[in-house]
């Protein structure tokens, strides 16, 4: 920082040059290697309000909990309602209430690392705030990124939310099970994922018949 | 989107350093904003002016400058903008991964500038 020092009354300049996004991708890479220090794997969840990634972390977790001891960082608005659900008999919960943000950051990730037993955990799932927008800009530190997208949202949900689906390394189609009804076409929303990001491992997924969650954990690399 | 929340750390450093500062008033904020943010300087601007009411900072003037998305191509060396194809929508021009538009190469090509929101000065009266 550097001060012109003025006369009294005078105006004077301050630089500060701070970057506000930069500030939280530094956060992030210092999250990261925390977690890698504990050997710690964490997947950023994220998806629109309801497309079921509580549910799909639910599945993911049982079975990913026979092999691994899990951690779950849940963020909403309010309530702890998801921490609740994803709290089991082997899995550490703790949810984070980011009162009026839309999406979770970097150092409200750290904070919550910290209410973690990390000796205890080999995998850590953190849920975002149901957002497809918003969570795009700010990296966690986490090492994957997996979309949860439904058919439910209807058929353009890929196509108009880019910037999330660039960045996913596995992306979850679920509710196929009401995809007839819906007359939404997973396989569109197949095409649509790979259009934008050809990288990323598209699942068709139905959390509610237990379908596509094996899949879904290989395409992690479990 | 989330220039509420943007705008608030803004907000509270422009006051701390203000009162660092022993400033009796902000007269001036200015900011640097790039295209390739998720950030709208308008809402940006309309927030800062809610949330400096009734503070050091209420009258300050707020100038937010955009950062052009420029690119910077290892391969050849150019450094300039993208190049926008007719074959994609608007959106896909910002979308990774990108190339070259004098050499066409996707590998090597860095961001140079358009994603940061920098607070870059303020001015005080003491």
């Amino acid at each position: 920082m550097r001060i012109v020092k003025p006369d009294e009354g005078e105006v004077l300049d301050i630089e500060l040059e701070e970057d506000f996004l930069k500030r939280n991708k530094e956060l992030a890479e210092e999250n990261r290697l925390f977690l890698d220090r504990h050997k710690v794997r964490a997947i950023d969840v994220m998806g629109s309000i309801g497309s079921g990634k509580t549910s799909l972390i639910q599945l993911l977790t049982s079975v990913l909990g026979e092999k691994f001891k899990i951690g779950v960082v849940a963020g909403d608005l309010t309530t702890s309602i998801d921490a609740g659900r994803l709290e089991q008999k082997s899995t550490q919960a703790v949810q984070i209430n980011t009162g009026k943000e839309c999406h979770l950051d970097a150092s409200l990730v750290k904070r919550a690392l910290q209410n973690l037993d990390l000796k205890e955990v080999d995998i850590i799932f953190i849920e975002n705030v149901g957002n497809l927008i918003c969570p795009a800009e700010f990296p966690l530190g986490a090492h994957q990124r997996l979309v949860v997208v439904s058919v439910t949202e209807g058929p353009w949900m890929v196509v108009k939310h880019p910037y999330i689906f660039a960045q996913a390394d596995v992306v979850a189609i679920n509710k196929i099970d009401l995809a007839e009804a819906m007359e939404v076409s997973p396989q569109k929303l197949i095409e649509d994922v790979a259009k934008i990001n050809p990288d990323a491992k598209s699942i068709p997924v139905s959390c509610r018949q237990n379908k596509g969650i094996r899949e879904v954990i290989e395409a992690l690399g479990f | 989107m989330h220039d509420f929340y943007i705008s608030q750390q803004i907000a509270r450093e422009v006051i701390k350093k203000a009162k660092m500062e022993k400033a009796s008033q902000v007269t001036e904020i200015n900011i640097k904003l790039g295209e390739l943010t998720h950030l709208n300087p308008d809402q940006l601007m309309f927030w800062l002016k809610q949330l400096f009411r009734e503070t050091l900072a209420s009258g300050a003037k707020i100038i937010i400058a955009k950062v052009p998305f420029l690119i910077k191509c290892k391969n050849c060396g150019y450094e300039g903008k993208l190049q926008m194809s007719k074959d994609y929508d608007y959106y896909f021009y910002f979308l990774p991964p990108f190339s070259c538009p004098r050499c066409g190469e996707q590998n090597g090509v860095e961001i140079k500038s358009g994603r940061e929101c920098v607070l870059e000065k303020i001015k005080i009266r003491r």
